[in-house]
């Protein structure tokens, strides 16, 4: 009813305005003949994946080895916008409009507790179920993240585990073995970053992440062993982002400012993700042979990321969906994806596969496995992304000199506690 | 020379009103219903208009659901009497799934049925923790021992309460210290940025208002900045101003206007320079072209008269141009000041409102609540705060430059 | 012609600089999209052109990007909103200037009211509006565009019709003619360059918008001119060399048209076109 009061109103109003009237002629008759071309692919279950492309081609990759596996179900990926927060806008205007546009969604995973509270996504425990499959299947940490009041909303296409990049042409064996082992701490990774800066025509010897942004917090996380020594890890990171060693644009930089510094040979370690990896290629000034994955120092953990494959609550075609997801996260299809893509599986039996190793050689990385031996979550509390941003205003403001670090440590801990969460 | 308006003339109104109302209205309204509710769409429970106690079926169902797979993993290690009794539990638990299986929305009840599902709720708590918190199964781990409660809790959760909330929400952002800081910094903005493209959106528009060879070009190359979407030229200034890479960073810093390259993004004062040197570059255009067409409405008559009686270019320019360009002025302040006072792909893309959140505006803010953290009630209350001010400061325009845009009198 | 002052040098130099400092930006746009990747980030990053100069980026944005159908999608949303919204705002100007009825002051101040709201809080309602009715990823979009460009437009107009002196129009309503000839025989001449400042201001506004066609074109195959372009980033990297070709091929197009429009802006009155 009310859907025909409002078309009524609009059909008055293209009315009054001829030119108007003129123009939806002509684009309603192509919106069209888009709709048809899509529902005219015989009887096969359609179904949309909406995605951000990670530009290592393995999202096609995927949907093409799926739609070739079986005959009943054709999905179609609809690519959403690479600007992670532009994506994030994108689907959560869809979603709250209730609209049924996207069947199988990727969420980053700090998202999808937020998504699963609000009723936007359909449990996945009973397909499990029925496929067999048990949540101790896939990695722990990122398990948690996915499950809301007891119930699990996604399953992991990859996980993502912070790692330090290291170029080995530059660092010394000795210091690099420390660094792959993970076992040493911040301040000896700031002492090392002093050593080697200026060596190899590089100008800093660390980038981390120090915006007014999650990443932020994912940093902070780790130089704070997630979040139980707050005081003395906030003092060394900032420590770090004004030392002579980093940039001193540090304060503005995310995770593609620190590539850029690596890949032109600027800067010799970079605190950066398990699938940064894949952006050193040949024809970079810095190639892939020059790069080493290690490991942050186990002292503080690293955050553990990583992007998760969930059913819309309004999907029309849910059994469909899940044989998608399940064919993304644990059949053949994850396989498929972490050769493509370079990424570490969320699914453990995939994780520790010979055949994964033998075409993705950063995740059989020594650097990577000790990475992925100490992860750690950031806070995980409801209303996670409000807590995130709190956190970061006050982060940043002790960062850009508007603050003292006590006043700082009590901010944050007041956040943390009225969150409810408890530093273990 | 004004006349009465006939239904003739009405006519001619009735395409704006139509797209003002369908467009603009109907979604300010929405928002400002937002603003009195604890709307929030992280939570099932908040993300719509609740005025009274409403039930939630579909979530009951699935609840009812998962409380019985969770039983019948669990039940196994149990003991035949608590077996028995927990079967009849998940009986229960499947009539009343059939009992409300028709209820597959938010939606009202009788107040019975509420109390009736209150009941039950509380009733399979109790006999389900009975078991489970038995001293009998001190030494057993079950599968569902954090999942039981949390489900439960979510099992009541279907209750949904109100979330009207009346005027709090602007009474917490009367209290918000974030909020006011931001109408600082917008305020900061907006003014610095206005003054300068009206200073300079004047010469641009006196040059392109010349006669001279070449002008069309001269015109032409003058609106470039206007014609590079905003979200690509904050792209853009961020690369120039990048402390390594960034060629405006690197030439002011050889200038000697800045310590180090990097220095224009990493203080909140520089950063709000720079934010506000990237606006200026981009809107001048906008300027220079309002009030050139501002222009072109005095009649040359006027500045022969002006030349006769000896005044200098000067001279004419403040007791003639200006005067008569003052409507054409007052659009151009007026709007410009809206849109910068509405400052949001600039700052978010240059800054994100950092450093130390010194370069929030009240877009990014409310954009940050609406989007990032999904709370929409709050987050509207903020819109609502940026629309009375920007009101005040279009109010105070009206005054300062006279009104005679919108009064009755015609020039 | 004149024999030039020292006044009229410093004119002069001051409209050079001007203009290279307007300009400066988009040239260096220009010349790093003619850059690799390798020379943004190293040596040649400050070099005005690079030793190995490449329309590789020109290549990708063509071809693999779709820039052009974004350049299409955006061209036609832009020009249907800049039609409608200059007929529709040039009707109701023309009453609000010329006509008293009751509540005109509060018509005036409510197109100015809605003025202030942020985009943003359009995006919500206007999605569910559009996903009921089918609208995603149209030309439908130019509906909402109208509104943001409205109020600009109708005052602009208000303020250029109030100058148009009315005993023109009263000569011509001694002529016989209908409002409606009134207005496009009589003013619509006069107030030429308000019309045209109007137009163009409107088409640019439809041209840059980011918010809503984000969200509601959301389709590769619908996306407007910014958002593909914004879109040429990804967590890790950011394709600076594609997305300063991809602006400097997207300005072209607006850049004709202004340059093609721009003669209009300075006419009317001051060209003598009027004789009272």
């Amino acid at each position: 009813m009310k859907r025909k009061i409002l078309a009524a109103f609009l059909a008055a109003a293209m009315g009054a305005t001829l030119i108007v009237g003129c123009g939806s002629n002509g684009s309603g008759g192509s919106g069209d003949s888009g709709a048809d071309e899509g529902s005219s692919s015989g009887e096969k279950v359609h179904i949309t994946w909406y995605s951000a492309d990670n530009g290592s081609g393995a999202q096609q990759a995927l949907v093409d080895a799926f739609n070739a596996s079986q005959d009943k179900i054709e999905v179609e990926w609809i690519e959403g916008s690479s600007k992670s927060d532009d994506f994030k806008q994108q689907l959560m205007t869809s979603l709250s409009a209730g609209s049924d546009e996207y069947d199988v969604i990727l969420m980053d995973c700090c998202w999808v507790s937020d998504i699963a509270a609000s009723g936007y996504l359909e449990p996945v425990d009973e397909y499990m179920m029925d496929a067999g499959l048990s949540a101790a299947d896939f990695n722990p940490g990122t398990i948690q993240a996915n499950t809301y009041s007891a119930k699990l909303y996604a399953l992991p296409l990859y996980v993502d585990c912070a790692s330090l990049c290291v170029r080995n042409d530059i660092v010394s064996p000795e210091d690099l073995e420390v660094l792959v082992s993970g076992d040493y701490t911040y301040r000896d990774l700031m002492d090392m970053a002093a050593k080697y800066t200026g060596q190899g025509g590089t100008q800093y010897g660390l980038a981390v992440q120090a915006n007014q942004y999650e990443g932020l917090v994912c940093n902070v996380n780790e130089w704070t062993s997630n979040f139980t020594n707050i005081k003395g890890g906030l003092e060394e990171f900032k420590e770090a982002v004004k030392a002579d060693y980093t940039s001193d644009k540090q304060l503005s930089m995310i995770e593609s400012d620190g590539v850029d510094l690596m890949t032109s040979g600027q800067c010799v370690m970079y605190r950066g993700w398990g699938s940064t990896y894949s952006n050193f290629t040949d024809e970079t000034e810095v190639g892939p042979d020059q790069i080493t994955p290690a490991c942050l120092p186990n002292s503080g953990g690293s955050t553990l990321g990583g992007w998760e494959m969930g059913i819309n609550a309004n999907s029309a075609q849910k059994e469909a969906a899940w044989e998608f997801v399940k064919y993304a996260t644990s059949g053949e299809g994850n396989m498929v994806f972490c050769k493509t893509g370079n990424s570490i599986p969320g699914y453990t039996k995939n994780a520790e596969s010979e055949e994964l190793f033998e075409s993705n050689d950063i995740v059989e990385s020594d650097g990577i496995q000790n990475s992925l031996k100490i992860t750690i979550s950031r806070p995980t509390v409801e209303r996670y992304n409000e807590l995130s941003d709190g956190l970061q205003v006050a982060i940043h403001t002790y960062l850009s000199d508007e603050a003292e670090i006590d006043e700082t440590v009590t901010e944050v801990e007041n956040l943390l506690n009225e969150y409810g969460f408890q530093p273990q | 020379m004004v006349k009465r308006m006939t239904l003739k003339q009405f006519v001619f109104i009735i395409p704006l009103l139509v797209f003002i109302g369908v467009f603009s209205f109907y979604p300010i309204i929405t928002s400002f219903m937002y603003s009195l509710f604890d709307y929030r769409n992280n939570d099932q429970s908040y993300n719509g208009f609740f005025i009274s106690e409403q039930f939630n079926g579909s979530l009951f169902q699935e609840d009812c659901k998962y409380v019985n797979y969770f039983l019948d993993a669990d039940k196994m290690l149990m003991d035949e009497a608590d077996q028995a009794e927990i079967s009849a539990v998940q009986e229960d638990v499947t009539a009343m799934m059939e009992k409300y299986a028709d209820i597959t929305d938010t939606e009202k009840i009788s107040d019975s049925q509420m109390t009736e599902i209150k009941e039950f709720n509380r009733d399979i708590r109790e006999r389900i923790m009975a078991v489970y918190d038995s001293d009998k199964y001190a030494g057993v781990e079950f599968y569902n021992a954090e999942n039981m409660p949390a489900i439960l809790d979510n099992l009541d959760s279907t209750i949904v309460t109100s979330n009207f909330v009346g005027l709090t929400n602007y009474i917490n952002l009367a209290k918000d210290g974030r909020f006011w800081a931001d109408v600082g910094h917008t305020l900061l903005f907006t003014v610095v940025s206005v003054f300068f493209e009206f200073i300079l959106g004047l010469c641009l528009a006196l040059i392109m208002n010349q006669s001279i060879r070449g002008i069309g070009a001269i015109r032409t190359m003058g609106l470039i900045p206007w014609a590079i979407p905003t979200a690509v030229s904050a792209m853009m200034w961020k690369y120039m101003y990048d402390g390594d890479f960034g060629v405006v960073a690197h030439i002011f810093n050889k200038l000697g206007l800045i310590d180090t390259q990097a220095s224009m993004l990493m203080t909140p004062d520089g950063a709000m320079a720079s934010a506000i040197i990237a606006d200026i570059w981009k809107t001048t255009p906008y300027m220079a072209l309002l009030l050139l067409a501002g222009l072109q409405v005095i009649d040359s008559g006027l500045y022969e008269a002006a030349s006769i009686d000896g005044s200098g270019k000067v001279g004419t320019f403040f007791r003639i141009t200006l005067p008569l360009m003052k409507p054409s002025i007052m659009v151009a302040l007026l709007f410009r000041t809206l849109d910068s006072f509405r400052v949001f792909d600039l700052l978010t893309i240059l800054t994100g409102g950092g450093p130390g959140n010194g370069t929030e505006t009240l877009s990014i803010y409310s954009n940050k609540l609406i989007f990032s953290q999904s709370n929409y009630g709050y987050g509207s209350a903020v819109v609502i705060g940026m629309f009375v001010c920007v009101a005040i400061i279009a109010f105070i325009y009206m005054k300062v430059l006279g009104a005679d845009v919108i009064s009755d009198k015609t020039a | 012609m004149k024999k030039k002052t020292a006044f009229d040098w410093a004119c002069l130099v001051f409209i050079i600089l001007f203009l290279f400092i307007t300009v400066f930006p988009f040239l260096w746009i220009v010349i790093t999209s003619f850059k690799t990747d390798a020379d943004i980030h190293g040596a040649a990053t400050y070099a005005l052109l690079s030793a190995h100069p490449t329309i590789e980026n020109y290549i990708a944005v063509i071809f693999d990007k779709g820039v052009l159908n974004a350049i299409k999608n955006s061209l036609i949303i832009a020009a249907l909103t800049t039609v409608y919204v200059t007929i529709t705002a040039s009707m109701s100007a023309y009453i609000i200037a010329r006509f008293r009825f009751k509540g005109r002051t509060l018509l005036v101040v409510i197109i100015l009211g809605v003025s202030m709201f942020p985009q943003m809080i359009l995006i919500g309602p206007i999605f569910n509006m559009f996903y009921q009715l089918g609208w995603l990823n149209s030309y439908m979009i130019t509906l909402p565009y109208g509104c943001i460009t409205l109020p600009s437009a109708v005052w602009i107009m208000m303020t250029h019709f109030r100058q148009v002196p009315a005993s023109l129009e009263e000569a011509a309503k001694m002529d016989g003619c209908s409002p409606w000839k009134t207005l496009w025989k009589i003013i619509f001449p006069i107030a030429a360059p308000g019309i045209f400042a109007s137009a163009i201001l409107t088409f640019i506004s439809a041209w840059n918008e980011y918010l809503l066609s984000l969200t509601l074109n959301s389709d590769v195959s619908w996306m407007s001119v910014p958002v593909r372009i914004a879109s040429l980033q990804n967590e890790y990297t950011i394709y600076w060399g594609q997305i300063t070709a991809a602006a400097a091929l997207v300005t072209i197009p607006t850049l004709i048209i202004v340059l093609l429009f721009q003669k209009q802006i300075v006419s009317g009155i001051a060209s003598g076109g009027v004789k009272e």
